[in-house]
């Protein structure tokens, strides 16, 4: 057991986990990632690698696949990295916590004296009787938020004076937002809610469906642009219903989401939509309502959209086409294209392609197709993240616990004054990290008047 | 008024970099460590007072213009980038009065300015995800200052890998290097974790999703575990000189490879897509 936990408390193994984490996170910004709905079908993965990554990374494209690099953050040795880290930083913590309570008490007055002794002190004299370079030196530590214990040994007196003594506590702080960010981020995947394309149509009402048992009626959406034509603001004006009854209503805009019993609407995509009547050959109705074109594509410059709707009843599908506006010579604004095809994607064959008017029947195989209105479609992302408050505690601690250690460091000094015929004689040792402000260390051999050759102490460099 | 603003910044950045050469050569001459180079220092800060106060006038007549921060384009945040560096290098002259490191940083402020002059400077409207003016501001700012503070320690880092096989006397000690550079990235990691912390709080508000593995928040964070690397061994490991120096330069890197990143990552950050 041992072993395993001087390697998990290991500091240099942190290290290494970072760098490596950095590593792999260098792989998730180079190569290009499979979208979230690409992971969630190995049918569409296998699509995805067949015309995203062949085409990019050629023969590359299997050996990145075999390390998941195309979907790094979720990989295997990112997860795994991930975890050893958590439980590096869980050891480590558990580690310090003895050497933590120390610090927090301050050392033992009895064995400041013997730490002096240890031969790592510097020495050097005062003009200053003992008394006067003991009052000063408590004095000079106290202005400066020290505290200050007296003890007397050995004839002399020794000072211990500490400052910030809970501030290595701060790591504490950074080690455990660490690990209640994680905590967080898995709570809030595991327990929270997710919808990254809830479509409404202009008019319509949809129910979110379980666990909530509100609907979205949305009763308008405006897109709206500036003269250079880069997008403005997008807007969806909505109600939310709880058993048909309006609870709630409002304009959702980019920045500005909606707030429902913690659930979160946020505005996310638009695009066009029509209401489209089929009727049988006896008039009798085969579908009513909305349709979405939510699939932009581009030809020769002009950009549509298109949905597609299956026919109830046989084989049949058809593609709806909106107009690309003023320019576009195949479908004149005020018009739509169907296109229909028998079978199944991608064998698919096509049968016809005829333009309608809107609001004008277009007969096809004995149905008729009648396209009642143009409208838009707002796509809403709705959310609800209960681990979202550890996130936001964890980005707090994280900035206490950094703002803590490195802002007001621990700072520790063992002092001793020993009377001499001429003023006096001390020592000193600094003990923590003696790279802290030698600046400090100076001010106070000035202010107890040493003589002779003391100087701080110069921190050999590691290198 | 703002172009004017601007090609004087340039051109004063100019000036400090031929004044620097006169330091250095100043330096050399003296006796003793530190000695040389009085006067030109005096201006050298000067001009970089001077450089502050344009490009302050730069950011905000642009500010005035477009009505928003400097954080919809490469020219913008070039600018607010040259901006924290200069801002910062006379905080750190204030702080350690080592001229050669703060105006060795300016000539990096050069650069990004020069290399401003070349992108297209015309202000664009902000798209709606990027209309929350104080969370982007901020998150914009932080982020100028933290770089400003990585520049600084780059060049610090720079000058202790050259002070390593042979300690030259017109530079500034090892030590005082060394601590300097520490200093930095204790006042740049917490901006740039507080520039991932208000992206993330932005994104949530946003998008309802504080963290997409976004390329360029991917880039920001592999950047912060370096400098969280520099910081663990130093503080922890009580790694000093040359190997902290060669993880601040790689740190470095990774600020410009963030930087620049907005050329080549698509996602939420590229401007031309956003």
């Amino acid at each position: 057991m041992k072993p395993v936990w001087r390697i998990f408390s290991s500091v240099r193994l942190a290290l290494w986990i970072i760098l490596l984490l950095a590593l792999v996170s260098i792989a998730g910004v180079l190569l290009r990632q499979m979208p979230p709905a690409v992971t969630a079908d190995p049918e569409l993965v296998e699509l995805w690698l067949e015309q995203i990554a062949q085409p990019a990374y050629g023969g590359m494209t299997s050996v990145y696949n075999f390390f998941g690099l195309f979907d790094v953050f979720h990989s295997p040795i990112f997860l795994i990295l991930g975890g050893v880290l958590i439980i590096n930083i869980t050891v480590c913590s558990l580690k310090r916590w003895p050497s933590l309570v120390k610090i927090g008490r301050g050392v033992n007055t009895d064995s400041a004296a013997r730490l002096l002794d240890k031969g790592n002190a510097t020495r050097g004299t005062s003009k200053l009787s003992a008394a006067e370079a003991t009052t000063t030196s408590k004095g000079f530590f106290t202005r400066r938020g020290y505290r200050v214990r007296e003890h007397l040994a050995d004839g002399g007196t020794v000072l211990v004076a500490d400052k910030n003594r809970f501030a290595p506590w701060g790591t504490y702080a950074i080690h455990l937002s660490l690990i209640l960010l994680i905590a967080g981020y898995i709570f809030g995947s595991y327990s929270g809610y997710t919808d990254d394309a809830f479509i409404v149509v202009e008019g319509e009402t949809r129910a979110v469906g379980f666990p909530y048992d509100v609907s979205i009626r949305l009763e308008s959406f405006e897109d709206e642009y500036y003269t250079d034509g880069s997008p403005k603001d997008y807007r969806a004006q909505v109600e939310l219903l709880v058993n048909a009854q309006v609870v709630e209503e409002g304009l959702i805009r980019v920045n500005y989401p909606m707030d429902y019993d913690g659930l979160k609407i946020y505005q996310s995509f638009f695009g066009p939509a029509v209401t489209l009547l089929i009727n049988d050959g006896e008039g009798q109705e085969i579908f009513h309502g909305p349709v979405t074109l939510p699939n932009p594509f581009t030809v020769d410059g002009l950009s549509r959209s298109s949905g597609r709707l299956d026919l109830p009843g046989n084989d049949i599908f058809v593609f709806i086409i909106n107009s690309a506006g003023p320019a576009d010579p195949i479908i004149p604004p005020g018009e739509v294209r169907l296109e229909f095809y028998e079978g199944s994607l991608p064998e698919s064959e096509f049968i016809d392609g005829l333009n309608t008017q809107v609001g004008t029947a277009l007969e096809f195989q004995g149905n008729s197709f009648t396209v009642e209105n143009e409208l838009q479609f707002s796509g809403f992302q709705l959310r609800e993240d209960p681990g979202l408050w550890m996130i936001w505690t964890a980005f707090t601690l994280f900035m206490i616990g950094l703002g803590v250690v490195f802002y007001y460091p621990h700072r520790q000094i063992i002092i001793a004054v020993h009377p001499e015929v001429k003023g006096s004689r001390f020592s000193y040792n600094i003990l923590g990290k003696k790279d802290l402000n030698p600046e400090e260390i100076q001010s106070f051999t000035q202010a107890i008047g040493a003589t002779g050759q003391i100087q701080p102490k110069k921190l050999e460099r590691k290198s | 008024m703002q172009a004017i603003f601007f090609w004087a910044s340039l051109l004063a950045l100019g000036f400090i970099t031929l004044l620097l050469i006169a330091y250095i050569i100043s330096l050399r001459n003296a006796r003793a460590q530190g000695t040389g180079g009085g006067t030109i220092q005096q201006i050298l800060l000067g001009l970089m007072v001077l450089v502050f106060i344009l490009l302050t006038g730069v950011i905000a007549t642009r500010w005035i213009d477009t009505g928003h921060g400097p954080f919809s384009s490469m020219y913008e945040f070039a600018i607010a980038f040259s901006w924290g560096i200069v801002g910062l290098g006379i905080l750190y002259w204030a702080r350690f009065r080592v001229m050669l490191v703060s105006g060795a940083s300016s000539l990096i402020a050069l650069a990004l300015l020069a290399y401003a002059a070349f992108q297209p400077s015309e202000a664009s409207e902000l798209v709606p995800a990027l209309q929350q003016s104080f969370l982007l501001s901020t998150h914009v700012a932080a982020a100028a200052l933290s770089y400003g503070a990585f520049t600084i320690g780059f060049v610090c880092a720079i000058m202790f890998l050259m002070q390593r096989k042979q300690v030259k006397r017109w530079m500034p000690s090892p030590e005082t290097l060394d601590r300097i550079s520490y200093h930095t990235a204790i006042v740049g990691f917490p901006l740039l974790t507080l520039v991932i912390i208000l992206g993330a709080i932005w994104a949530e508000y946003s998008w309802g999703r504080y963290w997409a593995w976004d390329p360029k928040e991917t880039a920001a964070l592999i950047t912060w575990f370096f400098y969280a690397a520099y910081l663990h061994t130093r503080v922890l490991k009580g790694w000093q000189g040359t190997r902290s120096a060669i993880l601040l330069v790689i740190a470095f890197i990774a600020v410009i490879f963030t930087f620049f990143g907005n050329y080549f990552f698509s996602g939420l950050h590229a401007f031309e897509v956003v």
